[in-house]
């Protein structure tokens, strides 16, 4: 079987093959065999991920397998619940669900960052313009989210909102596109610029409030090839109401913040390090403040325009 | 403090096989390939670290002479400052004992 983009099969030719662990999702530098007998989370890929390219069949040799399955046989049937299974043990704390996107949002986060040894992974969201790359890194509600999706709409592809993917044989990054986790307000700030019918239905009550997901792109899935070069590392901080601000920081600073973020830069040891000192070349470090996306988007415009000190 | 006993007869070594080093404008990236760890070196400890990968040096010597080593006088670079270098070396395991 070739590869062919999702939204071109029958519904009912994806929904057996996800169920029969027959389909394999090819995004990036990966390849991920997927299990998934839940409806809901059927339908999550078969929306988010409409414009991703698979393939159907048993022969692709993948980099991950994915299952969503119940924790247990009871609370298959009373009280329903799953729990994202990414092929190792790894405690996850069952889901109701209703919820089952997340487990397999979580489960496929799980699989780049505790499974994958060939590139150096730093937690982060990854926008480039042409061949140069930015570089998102915030702690949880930090904006990262919301400023990467802001900028996918201003004319950035994205590579990842999740992970940097550092090649650890040329220093470029590589492009996972999946859709873009939102949480809380964020939803309804990017429903208001990318358009409600690219988000999902929210999931609310989730440990972490509500979430959603902004749809992958056919742009973004189709250069997902072309690898990019940072040029700019930055720290955003959203703070309600407050007035843009713009601080360089010690590039030293950076590359420590992107290290103790990484799940695998210790176990790969000096071809991390190697690759990090050479991404790091030429680049600037920024923590950002802003109030509004305007703001954040303003920041960002005058940073790429700015002569590097 | 350092990761063990010391006595200023000791003689210690740096061995650059069991480093990499990349510099960032002032700051020196030091990835200790026998830990797995990257520390971040200033001027001076990068210093201390080429001080003691030239050769091996007692710990009495270390503390007397670095100063001479940075080319300034010995009341701008303490036996302190010079012992607390050291220390911070041996601590992350870039420093090894050879002698006597």
């Amino acid at each position: 079987m070739t590869v062919v983009i999702m939204k071109d099969l029958p519904e009912a030719s994806v929904f057996n093959a996800l169920s029969e662990k027959r389909l394999a999702l090819k995004l990036g530098p990966f390849a991920t065999r997927l299990n998934i007998g839940d409806e809901l989370t059927q339908r999550f890929i078969l929306d988010m991920y409409q414009e991703a390219q698979v393939e159907i069949g048993n022969e692709l040799l993948c980099d991950f397998s994915m299952t969503v399955r119940p924790p247990n046989l009871y609370r298959r049937f009373f009280r329903k619940q799953i729990v994202p299974d990414p092929g190792f043990n790894f405690p996850a704390v069952p889901l109701p669900s209703a919820l089952s996107p997340l487990a397999l949002e979580m489960g496929l986060n799980l699989n780049v960052a505790l499974q994958c040894f060939r590139f150096a992974i730093f937690h982060a969201g990854v926008v480039a313009k042409g061949s140069e790359a930015l570089i998102i890194s915030a702690k949880s509600g930090g904006g990262k989210s919301t400023l990467t999706a802001a900028l996918m709409e201003d004319g950035f592809r994205l590579l990842s909102d999740e992970f940097a993917i550092l090649d650890i044989q040329d220093a470029t990054l590589k492009a996972y596109p999946r859709p873009v986790s939102l949480k809380n307000q964020a939803i309804d700030v990017v429903k208001a610029f990318a358009g409600s019918e690219n988000v999902s239905a929210t999931f609310t009550d989730t440990p972490k409030g509500n979430i959603a997901y902004r749809r992958i792109r056919a742009s973004d899935v189709a250069a997902a090839g072309q690898p990019a070069s940072a040029s700019i590392i930055l720290f955003p901080e959203f703070v309600e109401g407050a007035a843009p601000q713009i601080t360089q920081i010690d590039l030293a600073d950076a590359a420590m913040q992107l290290i103790a973020s990484s799940p695998n830069y210790q176990v790969i040891g000096e071809p991390a390090f190697t690759a990090l000192m050479v991404m790091l070349d030429g680049v600037q470090a920024f923590e950002i403040k802003y109030g509004n996306t305007e703001d954040s988007l303003e920041i960002v415009h005058d940073l790429l325009h700015r002569e590097p000190s | 403090m350092t990761a063990g006993p010391n006595k200023e007869d000791w003689v210690w070594v740096s061995n650059p096989d069991h480093y990499l080093c990349r510099q960032v404008g002032d700051t020196s990236f030091v990835y200790n390939r026998l830990s797995g760890t990257t520390h971040i070196f200033n001027l001076v400890s990068k210093a201390m670290l080429d001080y003691l990968s030239a050769g091996p040096k007692s710990l009495r010597t270390i503390v007397t002479e670095f100063h001479m080593f940075l080319e300034v006088p010995a009341e701008e670079c303490p036996r302190g400052v010079a012992r607390r270098l050291f220390d911070e070396l041996d601590d992350i395991g870039l420093v090894q004992r050879v002698g006597p």
